[in-house]
């Protein structure tokens, strides 16, 4: 049923530098998250696309980075599902 | 032409009563006046002497007027600290400690309130502003991953391996 989903984040997971991924739904609930995401934060994460898509009409669905010395965090949300990444930065 | 001249002559006309090319255009207002109203010279200079004010006069007209400057000036530096003294100089210190001290002791001023935000200055603003704001890697990696992770969601479809419903044995 939700082996595909499992096989994206599996996929995320696997790129280099990430550290964590989570995917939450249009209602800001979580899909999936890996083990080190708590997956409380899928509904911060919805909240901050929905915000950020209004800044620009022309771009509904615009990549978010948040980035601090060493890690980043980028979101971008695709259809119902947004998708976060956290990353080292190298 | 003559016709013009005598009309602005008036009743000037010359010796002989009629206008010539001596004739002048206006008539003179204090000819005309008469010679009575005519000042002599030396009465006009005898006036304007007594007119002018004598050394003396001037010399007080002057003083007024430093006078009254003197009055409405507030010399600043006359008024310096040399006018307060020691005591009550220390007297207006503790007084302006106790009125100004519990505003300087806030708590929000020294619990540390400004470290605790999660917006701060940066020394080098132009330098983060300047950088680009996400590297084209990152950016077709979430395009990527986005879109995958869409179509992934577009196939979710429930499987189920029992009946969805289960109808109630009714006796």
């Amino acid at each position: 049923m939700e082996a595909n989903l499992e096989a994206e984040l599996y996929e995320i997971m696997k790129t280099d530098g990430v550290t964590g991924a989570i995917l939450s739904d249009e209602h800001g609930l979580c899909l999936l998250a890996s083990p080190d995401v708590k997956p409380e934060m899928a509904g911060i994460l919805s909240a901050i696309v929905q915000h950020a898509s209004m800044i620009d009409n022309r771009n509904e669905n615009p990549v978010i980075n948040f980035e601090g010395d060493s890690r980043q965090c980028l979101i971008k949300k695709e259809g119902s599902v947004t998708t976060a990444i956290f990353k080292k930065i190298s | 032409m003559g016709c013009s001249l005598s009309s602005c002559c008036g009743d000037s006309p010359d010796q002989n009563g009629e206008p010539s090319e001596r004739t002048t255009l206006l008539s003179d207002p204090v000819a005309s006046s008469g010679t009575e109203q005519r000042i002599p010279s030396d009465e006009l200079s005898g006036s304007y002497c007594s007119s002018v004010p004598k050394k003396s006069d001037e010399q007080s007209v002057m003083n007024k007027i430093l006078h009254e400057t003197a009055t409405n000036v507030i010399d600043v530096a006359a008024l310096g600290p040399h006018a307060i003294e020691q005591n009550e100089y220390l007297e207006r210190k503790n007084f302006y400690q106790i009125k100004v001290g519990p505003h300087l002791n806030l708590p929000w001023l020294h619990t540390g309130a400004y470290d605790k935000c999660i917006l701060f200055d940066i020394p080098d603003p132009e330098r983060i502003v300047a950088s680009l704001p996400i590297s084209i890697s990152d950016y077709n990696l979430m395009c990527k991953m986005t879109a995958d992770v869409s179509k992934a969601m577009e196939g979710l479809t429930v499987n189920h391996k029992e009946d969805l419903i289960v109808p109630f044995q009714i006796p």
